[in-house]
């Protein structure tokens, strides 16, 4: 018989299947209890607990992918919040409001991918396009209360440099939010790229041979 | 007294049951306990380590949702058996040969490997007092000291040693390399012709793919141009890249580790990042609007020798010649970056 039970010891010739049987016993009663701000993710070699040292950081722009939805969290540009065209041709900002600022029913509205397909290296992106005025400049509150598509978010699967510039030039210039990966033409995982409340749009003018040319740039405040 | 398994070799215990054991064991207990900044965040640029036991190295990743206007940034070359899946698929690679580099995306999460690392501090040789690199305060406090000094005399060779021979139980050791994060762009070419006349034009980048570099050496950033005759050598050296210190990673030995020791996993890592965001790049010029520049001077090309003309321009601009003045600065393509 064993000298001692609770540490295992024994003698040459004892049997130990009723001590594994303990330790097995032991280890299942042991619960992991994970407490606030810890998170435990499995994998092939086991579980991995990660705890939430810091203080919690509210992104802007948080982009979540549910099958062929995407939910953001709101942000500004120019001190605007945009719109996601829902269904039946209505216009819901990301605070969950509608344009003139009433709670909308079906509270955040979701961009919705049911037709979308990737662009160039199976990506695409989550965007904020604005239509700009004339004159090149940001539409007022006013404005987009009577026309909350002229501030949207849009998935778009051509979004190069070449066609940021292509936008802008239509006066209709984009900003990538959140990149998404595909595979076998469907959506898989969502990068996110901006993170600030508050966005700035900017822009310079260029002039050669008589022509003026405006460039827009998009920057976190 | 000595222990030891006893009757399981005589079948006192399944294996069954034993892998049974092992597997809830394994699985349900925690392997590893991390920090996190907050629930479920980690910012751009940040950087992990780990070492690695089957190949004996330290390891590196980059957080995956780094973007630099948009675009995938690329990690150093890595050999097709070393990268991950999601690599292989998006270029096709498995059936390559195993020892064939390719390049992965950042998102793509590589364990890239640490190159040779440099030494800072303790361990590290400097010529003068003055040219060794600082320790970072956060090390110094945890037993990093000065690097020696390396004193020349008129017939002497010596070495100034950084901390007290006593201390060396106590003393540790600290490694580096850094991230370097280039942006190709176009540059612009200065060509002086025959007739004496010096045009720029823009020649773009062929392959404008963000990349990162991991090097031991020290990065040193360009530095500002003082002089026109400076600005023009930085012009007809310019590689066409913007170049941009976005981390470094530390290693720190544990206390009383022999000098020159190499990393091994008993050594600490330590990430810091510069750049806490995803950015945008672009350069100072509309390549759209862009014109050929062009700047006529009264000096002709002598017998071929372009260097007359950089001269004669020089004269000018040192006259405050506002022709050649106005044609350095719009000559001039710069990249910058910013914060999205």
């Amino acid at each position: 018989m064993a000298y001692n039970r609770r540490i295992l010891e024994g003698r040459p010739g004892d049997s130990v299947l009723r001590w594994w049987r303990e330790v097995y016993k032991w280890a299942r009663s042991l619960p992991v209890v994970l407490g606030p701000n810890m998170r435990a993710t499995f994998g092939p070699l086991g579980m991995k607990v990660r705890v939430a040292s810091g203080r919690p950081v509210r992104i802007s722009w948080r982009a979540g992918l549910s099958g062929r939805e995407i939910t953001l969290s709101a942000g500004y540009v120019e001190n605007q919040i945009p719109s996601i065209a829902v269904e039946g041709g209505d216009f819901v900002r990301l605070d969950a409001r509608t344009a003139d600022g009433e709670e909308a029913a079906n509270g955040r509205p979701k961009l919705s991918l049911a037709d979308a397909e990737p662009g160039a290296d199976n990506r695409s992106a989550v965007v904020v396009s604005v239509q700009l005025n004339e004159d090149g400049t940001f539409p007022d509150g006013e404005q987009l209360e009577e026309d909350p598509g002229l501030f949207t978010v849009e998935h778009r699967s051509d979004f190069s440099a070449v066609d940021r510039r292509g936008a802008a030039e239509q006066g209709r210039p984009f900003h990538v939010l959140a990149i998404l990966y595909w595979r076998d033409n469907e959506p898989v995982r969502i990068g996110q790229v901006a993170m600030h409340d508050y966005i700035l749009l900017e822009s310079e003018s260029e002039t050669a041979s008589g022509e003026t040319v405006k460039r827009y740039f998009f920057s976190a405040a | 007294m000595t222990l030891r398994p006893f009757r399981i070799m005589r079948g006192g215990i399944s294996l069954k049951d034993a892998r049974a054991l092992v597997k809830f064991i394994r699985y349900w207990r925690p392997l590893t306990v991390e920090s996190d900044d907050a629930l479920g965040f980690r910012h751009p640029w940040q950087i992990s380590a780990r070492w690695d036991p089957s190949q004996e190295r330290w390891e590196m990743q980059i957080f995956r949702d780094t973007y630099v206007a948009n675009r995938e940034i690329l990690a150093p070359s890595m050999r097709v058996d070393e990268v991950p899946e999601e690599t292989l698929r998006r270029l096709g690679a498995e059936k390559q040969e195993r020892s064939d580099l390719v390049r992965p995306w950042i998102s793509e999460e590589p364990w890239i490997p640490v190159p040779e690392m440099r030494r800072v501090g303790t361990d590290a040789v400097a010529t003068t007092a003055t040219s060794a690199e600082p320790i970072p305060e956060y090390f110094a406090e945890r037993g990093v000291v000065s690097a020696d000094e390396l004193v020349i005399g008129v017939q002497s060779l010596s070495v100034r040693s950084g901390g007290s021979p006593g201390d060396r139980e106590k003393q540790r050791l600290l490694r580096a390399v850094d991230v370097i994060l280039n942006q190709p762009r176009p540059t612009a070419g200065l060509q002086v012709g025959s007739d004496g006349r010096i045009t720029v034009d823009i020649r773009p980048a062929g392959d404008s793919s963000p990349f990162l570099t991991i090097t031991g050496a020290r990065f040193e950033p360009k530095s500002e141009a003082s002089s026109a005759a400076e600005e023009i050598a930085g012009a007809v050296a310019d590689d066409g890249i913007d170049r941009r210190h976005v981390g470094t990673l530390w290693l720190l030995s544990p206390p009383g580790t022999s000098r020159d020791s190499e990393p091994d996993e008993t050594w600490q890592p330590f990430g810091q990042h510069f750049e806490f965001w995803s950015l945008d790049h672009d350069i100072n010029r509309d390549l759209n609007v862009f014109e050929p520049v062009v700047l006529e001077l009264a000096a002709p090309l002598a017998g071929g020798v372009a260097q007359g003309v950089i001269d004669t321009f020089l004269d000018n601009i040192e006259q405050e010649d506002a022709a050649a003045s106005a044609f350095l600065s719009s000559a001039k393509v710069d990249g910058g970056f910013w914060t999205v």
